[in-house]
This record gives structure tokens, C-alpha cells and sequence, in this order.
């Protein structure tokens, strides 16, 4: 509240308000660089969470808006743990200015609305993020029709080096490009990275996204809320659960249902599972990258004992998709706690191995030190989770904005001092630990019950024995038309093992979001990745990469 | 014990290094392939468990696991293919050894799945190369991999590829 009033006093011509956890203002947009500015320097909301587009088209052609798109800016604050959203509305042909002089990762999220929306930045990169130029027009607009050209035509531009008229022509004679691409055969994905080398050092690097782009985002535009929860859990898939959670926590806070003791428990060790899954699956990457065999190998074994926990929950290894609006999808199958406590003594086991090879392993340490980031410039880049909490910013959202029974648990959050790929790996070990010991706490403790809401709204029948018509009609009426969101903007997040992971959803009253916005980390931790890797030796740049943990599927979306 | 002519023949196999080597490789090709894994997204994930704890490790541990594409009898790619990523990998086909065997995992891969809605993944891969295997699941657990790869070795022994047929077709 004190931030409200501060700012209410401070602006007087501005309206901020609040609501549902997030503050908001809308601006012009002759002065919302300004504001913004003011923001961030006086009122300490110096964090960028996200930037993006909606389109209003039909509100626009019926005239109950001016101006066909918003731009929203999401910025957070890192002691109130405030957010705020400030919108501008913005039309067609208008210029907005951009922001990336006050903050380094707004570049890609401006290069992806004014590919998506057609909305132009001034002094902004023209050339597309994330898809090929093969797709004509602007592909998140509402009006948009699949234009495209022949598969014939397709080429793949490799990003070019520019000019550097201060390098002289010795030194550019013995600067080379590499590829450190277009497969990586690891298990992190895809993306493009060309560096210029001087020796062993990388001069520059360029990287090229958007070969996962899989339109996630327009996609929702046409499934109910329940049906999106699949593509959720793809977002991210070293570790599905959380997407999935995250998604139906944002639905679930929009139609304001409270969700089962049981079921919130349930959640709870699910995404605490997930985060060791994800942990051990970037850093069973990071140990090939680097030549740790054997390292890599425990890895794999802690992965595979969370798989079976999984399978014998969800019936799949991977992507179970168990959870739903309003619950999961059924309870702990019979014996499924005794088994996760043995998984849970066996993992810690595995980790003391790991720590006792790796900590003091000459090959390991000599990443010590090289491609270190400070905390400014993790604030910066965006970055949250593991990769912030390594450069030593105490800031985890189940602690700071605790939600289901984050606040009755008992962890530790780990610091990192230097930022580099070794603060990292050991940060993300720790997590594991914290993890299993709320697992445990969460298992000696689970409330009894049932793990799916009785409320009406997203109950299948209206609970009589005997299923009467009402009952058919209100079943065929949730199948067919979804659960309701009343109209508005909402968004939401939870703690996912890459940072902050949250969802924007845009409801225009019907049970299909309007628009749909993920708030991905890796597409914020990815974009920092040029720009850390110069002068860093080649070894270096593939420890940063691997420790970075960029999952194509959450930066492409 | 003297070793007559006879004997020697009869013992003894006289040919040219070159073709010993083919021979050879032809041969040994379904019991060790080389593959070229080239993964994508959720469904690499799998492959790469899989890999790891040993399922398919003990099946073929003569199997290099990091090969260049010019010396990979068979190429495995398992995710969503973007209409971006198309040209890469229609280039690393290219570059593959010939005959290829191609195995694709997932839905994805075969079908665009979930995403084939979208604007930007395609609607499977069958258009623009021939493939052998499909692996079906999103993703495929091990066991399907298994699978998939034991009915490629049987390709493999009798020499079927679709990319031979492809190519006995272009030439009628
Ligand atoms: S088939 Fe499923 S698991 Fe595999 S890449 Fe596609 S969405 Fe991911």
C-alpha cells in the first residue's frame, strides 16, 4: 500500500490502481518513457519482467476502444515485491520509443512485438526474432490469415558479423568464425551461436533463435483453458510439472477458487520433484559439455529416479499431464510415499557422491572465475532463479511471495558470490537438496481429503447419485464452452526451476483466453548469453551455455 | 601340420582392401551403427535418457555416441521441426552417408502433433525426406525406442531403405 500512495502522491495526473495483486497505470505514450524512467530510478522498480502486445481488434472496429494495441510493460520491485503493469495504448502507425538504453534485456522481447504485432520500436532492430521471413505479416495480430511462401524457398540466413572499423587487419586476419552449431546433439535444445575467435578467446558472438518457435502463444487463442495445460507443460520440459501448475494456479487465481489442503500439498511435492528433475538434467548436460563422464551418469540416475516417481503417478515418464483446473487429476497411488521416500535417501546418496567428485575436481574448477556476472548486471539481464541466486541477489518467490504452503516449510534459499558457471552448478545442488527436505517435510505432513475443488464451476456434474439431465447439460455446457474467466487481465507465477515463470492471461468473458502471454526466464537468461562470453576462453563459453540451462522450447515458446 | 595348397585355398580369401572394407562395413552396419542424433525438444530428452541409463547402450555398445553426419549410417531427430529449422536439417540429410536410414521420434516429427495447428511447425516431415522409422508418443519412453531401433537394425541387415527406394524410383 505504501508504494500506491507514494506513487499516487508523486503523479498526481496519473491513475494507478491495484488489483488482484498487481499494480496498474495507463499511460500515454508520449510520456511513458519517462514515467518509466522516474520508476525505475526513484521507486525502485528496477527489475523488467516482461514486455509485450495485445491486439484489441474487436473492442477497436466496434468503437469501444481508440486505439487497436496495447503495450505492457511488467516491472517488479525487488523489496516491496510489488509488480506493476503499465499499459499504452498505442495505434497502428505510431512509434514507440524503446527501453533499451534503461535496461538490456528489453531487446528481445521489442524485436518479438514489433515481428508479432507490426508495432514499430524507434531505433530497433528490424530483422525477425523468432520466426523465418517465409511467414508474411504479423502473426499474432487478430486478423492474421497463415500466409506464407513455398517450402522451396526456405534458406536459413547464418547471422553475419558486422564491420568493426577499429580492428586492425592483422588482428582480422587471425580472427576466425566458428560454428558452435546448427545441432547440439546434448539434450538442451536448439539455437544457432556463431563466435569470432582471436585464439582461444571469444571476440564476439551472435546467436540466432526461433528454430523451436512453435506458436505456442497463438495456439491458446483457440483452446478452452483446461486444454492448454499440454502445451504448458512443453514450455519447459526438463521439467513439465511446473509449467502445467503454473498455468492452473493463473486460471485458478482468475475464477477465485481456493484449492483442496490436499491438493496444494500435492502441488508442492510435484514442482519440488520437478525442480530436482530440471536441476539434474542441466547439470547432467553441463558434465558432458565439460567432459565429466561419470558425473554426468549420476546425473542421469537421479533423473531417472524422479522418472519412475513419475510414471508410477502419472502413467508417463515425462509429460503426464495430471494436472487440471481446480485439482490434479487423481490422488498418490497406494505405496507411492514409501517409494519417494527411498528415492528421496537415494538421491541425497547420489549427491554426496557427486559433490565428493566434482567440488574439488581440477577440470570442474577450472571454470572458476571466468564469465562472472554482478548482480546490477543478473538485474539487468532479467535473470531470476538459480542463475540470479548464484551473483548472490537473495530472492526466491517461495519466499517473497509465498503461495500454497510455502510459508510453513522450513529451506534455505543458497547464495552464489561470483556469478560464474561453478556458483551456478553449485547453487542449483544445494536446490536440490532444499528440495527433497520439503518433500519430506510436505510428506510427514500431508493433509487428508480430496485433491479436486467441489466448486460448481468446475465440478463435472452437480453430485447427485443418479446423473440427471441438468447434469448431461452442464457436463456437455464445461466441454464444450470451458470454464468462464470474467473479463480482464490477470497474471500469475510461481518459482520454476529456471526463475520466475508466469503467465498473462487476457479474458475477454468467454472460456478461451483472449491473449496469452508466458513470462519465460530462459528467453531473458539466453539473451545475456553474446554479451557474457566475450573475452571467455572457448571452454568457458560452453560451461556458460550449459549452465545458463536455456530450454529451446521455454526462449522459442 | 603342413599346410597343402588345397588347404590354403580353401582357407584363404584373396580381394581388395577396398572392397574387404565395404564388405565389412555392409556387414557389421545393423549390429554397430553409427547414428547421428540430431535432437530438438521434449522428445531429445527421452532419447537421451535412454541412452544413459543403458537401455540402449547394451543393445549396441559398439555404438560411438558423438559422430559427424558424413560418417553416420543413421540419423535420429526427435521434436518439432520449425519451418526455420527445416533447411539445417534437410542439409545435414544431405550430408549424411549414403544409403541414410532416417528415424524420427515422436509425434511431432511425424505428424506436427500437438502444434500442427500452429503456424510454425510442419505437418510432418515425410514432404521433404524419406523416413524409415517413425517412433510413435509425445514423448516415447524407452522402451518404444527400443523398439524403433531394433526394426531399423532389421532394415539395416536386409539393406531396405527408404531412401534406396526413393532412389530405385527416381531412376524407373
Ligand atoms: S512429440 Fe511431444 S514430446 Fe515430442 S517434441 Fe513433440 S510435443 Fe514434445
Amino acid at each position: 500500500m505504501k508504494i500506491l500512495d507514494s506513487l499516487n502522491k508523486n503523479f498526481p495526473t496519473l491513475d494507478f490502481k491495484e488489483s488482484s495483486g498487481l499494480l496498474h497505470v495507463n499511460l500515454d505514450n508520449i510520456i511513458v518513457y519517462d514515467v518509466v524512467k522516474l520508476l525505475k530510478k526513484d521507486f525502485g522498480f528496477i527489475f523488467l519482467l516482461d514486455i509485450f502486445a495485445t491486439d484489441h481488434l474487436n473492442d477497436y472496429s466496434s468503437g469501444k476502444c481508440e486505439k487497436r494495441f496495447t503495450v505492457t510493460y511488467h516491472l517488479l520491485h525487488l523489496e516491496e515485491h510489488k509488480r506493476i503493469s503499465v499499459n499504452v495504448d498505442l495505434n497502428e502507425h505510431e512509434t514507440i520509443q524503446s527501453f533499451s538504453e534503461l535496461w538490456l534485456n528489453s531487446k528481445w522481447p521489442e524485436r518479438e512485438i514489433a515481428e508479432m504485432f507490426g508495432i514499430n520500436f524507434e531505433n530497433h532492430q528490424t530483422s525477425k526474432l523468432l520466426t523465418s521471413d517465409y511467414i508474411i505479416g504479423y502473426p499474432l495480430r487478430k486478423d492474421w490469415v497463415y500466409q506464407a511462401k513455398s517450402h522451396q524457398d526456405l534458406v536459413f540466413k547464418k547471422p553475419e558479423f558486422s564491420w568493426l572499423p577499429e580492428i586492425g587487419d592483422d588482428e582480422r586476419l587471425c580472427r576466425q568464425v566458428i560454428d558452435l552449431s546448427p545441432s547440439h546433439p546434448a539434450i538442451q535444445g536448439t539455437f544457432v551461436v556463431r563466435a569470432e575467435v582471436l585464439g582461444n578467446k571469444v571476440k564476439r558472438a551472435l546467436v540466432e533463435i526461433g528454430l523451436q518457435h512453435r506458436g505456442v502463444e497463438k495456439i491458446s487463442e483457440s483452446k478452452h483453458y483446461g486444454q492448454f495445460i499440454p502445451y504448458a507443460e512443453r514450455l519447459n520440459f526438463s521439467s513439465p510439472m511446473m509449467g502445467a501448475i503454473a498455468w492452473a494456479k493463473t486460471v485458478e487465481e482468475a475464477i477465485e477458487i481456493e484449492m483442496t489442503d490436499r491438493c496444494q500439498a500435492l502441488r508442492m511435492i510435484m514442482m519440488e520433484l520437478s525442480r530436482v528433475l530440471d536441476h539434474s538434467t542441466s547439470l547432467a548436460a553441463m558434465a558432458q559439455d565439460l567432459r565429466a563422464w561419470d558425473a554426468s551418469v549420476i546425473f542421469q540416475r537421479i533423473r531417472s529416479h524422479v522418472s519412475a516417481l513419475f510414471l508410477s503417478y502419472t502413467g508417463s515418464r515425462l509429460m503426464g499431464s495430471s494436472v487440471r483446473i481446480g485439482g490434479m487429476v487423481h490422488d498418490l497411488p497406494i505405496g507411492w510415499v514409501t517409494k519417494c521416500l527411498d528415492a528421496i535417501y537415494l538421491i541425497q546418496t547420489e549427491l554426496k557422491e557427486i559433490l565428493s567428485i566434482l567440488n574439488r575436481a581440477p577440470s570442474w574448477l577450472v571454470f572458476h572465475g571466468e564469465g562472472g556476472m554482478n548482480a546490477a548486471q543478473a538485474i539487468e539481464w532479467g535473470f531470476s532463479g538459480p542463475c540470479l541466486r548464484a551473483c548472490g541477489v537473495n530472492y526466491d518467490l517461495r519466499k517473497n511471495s509465498p503461495y500454497y504452503f510455502y510459508q510453513d516449510v522450513e529451506f534455505e534459499v543458497p547464495l552464489g558470490i561470483n556469478g560464474d558457471p561453478y556458483d551456478r552448478y553449485l547453487v542449483r545442488v544445494e536446490e536440490m537438496q532444499q528440495s527433497l527436505k520439503i518433500v519430506s517435510q510436505v510428506l510427514d505432513h500431508i493433509p487428508s481429503g480430496s485433491v479436486q475443488t467441489e466448486d460448481p464451476r468446475l465440478a463435472k456434474t452437480t453430485g447427485s447419485l443418479r446423473l440427471t439431465s441438468a447434469d448431461y447439460a452442464k457436463h456437455f455446457d464445461l466441454y464444450q464452452n470451458g470454464t468462464k474467466i470474467n473479463a480482464g487481465s490477470y497474471y500469475s507465477f510461481i518459482e520454476s526451476a529456471n526463475g520466475e515463470l508466469g503467465f498473462y492471461i487476457r479474458s475477454d468473458g468467454s472460456g478461451i483466453p483472449y491473449r496469452t502471454r508466458v513470462r519465460a526466464p530462459s528467453f531473458f537468461h539466453f539473451q545475456s548469453f553474446c554479451d557474457s562470453i566475450q573475452n571467455v576462453s572457448l571452454e568457458s563459453a560452453t560451461a556458460i551455455l550449459s549452465s545458463l540451462n536455456a530450454i529451446s522450447g521455454e526462449i522459442d515458446r | 601340420m603342413t599346410l597343402s595348397d588345397d588347404l590354403l585355398d580353401r582357407l584363404v580369401l584373396t580381394t581388395s582392401s577396398h572392397s574387404f572394407l565395404n564388405w565389412l562395413e555392409v556387414k557389421s552396419r545393423d549390429t554397430s551403427p553409427w547414428v547421428f542424433p540430431f535432437g530438438l525438444s521434449c522428445c531429445s530428452l527421452e532419447h537421451a535418457a535412454a541412452f544413459h541409463t543403458s537401455v540402449l547402450i547394451s543393445d549396441n555398445q559398439s555404438s560411438p555416441q558423438r559422430v559427424r553426419p558424413e560418417e553416420a549410417d543413421l540419423m535420429i531427430f526427435g521434436g518439432s521441426v520449425t519451418t526455420k529449422l527445416l533447411p539445417i536439417l534437410s542439409e545435414i540429410h544431405g550430408r549424411l552417408k549414403e544409403p541414410k536410414w532416417v528415424m524420427s521420434i515422436g509425434a511431432c516429427a511425424a505428424s506436427g502433433g500437438l502444434y500442427a495447428e500452429g503456424y510454425s511447425v510442419l505437418p510432418g516431415m515425410s514432404q521433404h525426406f524419406p523416413i524409415d522409422v517413425y517412433v510413435p508418443g509425445c514423448p516415447p519412453g524407452p522402451e518404444q525406442l527400443v523398439e524403433g531401433f531394433s526394426i531399423i537394425r532389421q532394415r539395416m541387415k536386409k539393406n531396405i531403405s527408404s531412401w534406396l527406394l526413393d532412389q530405385e524410383r527416381a531412376q524407373l
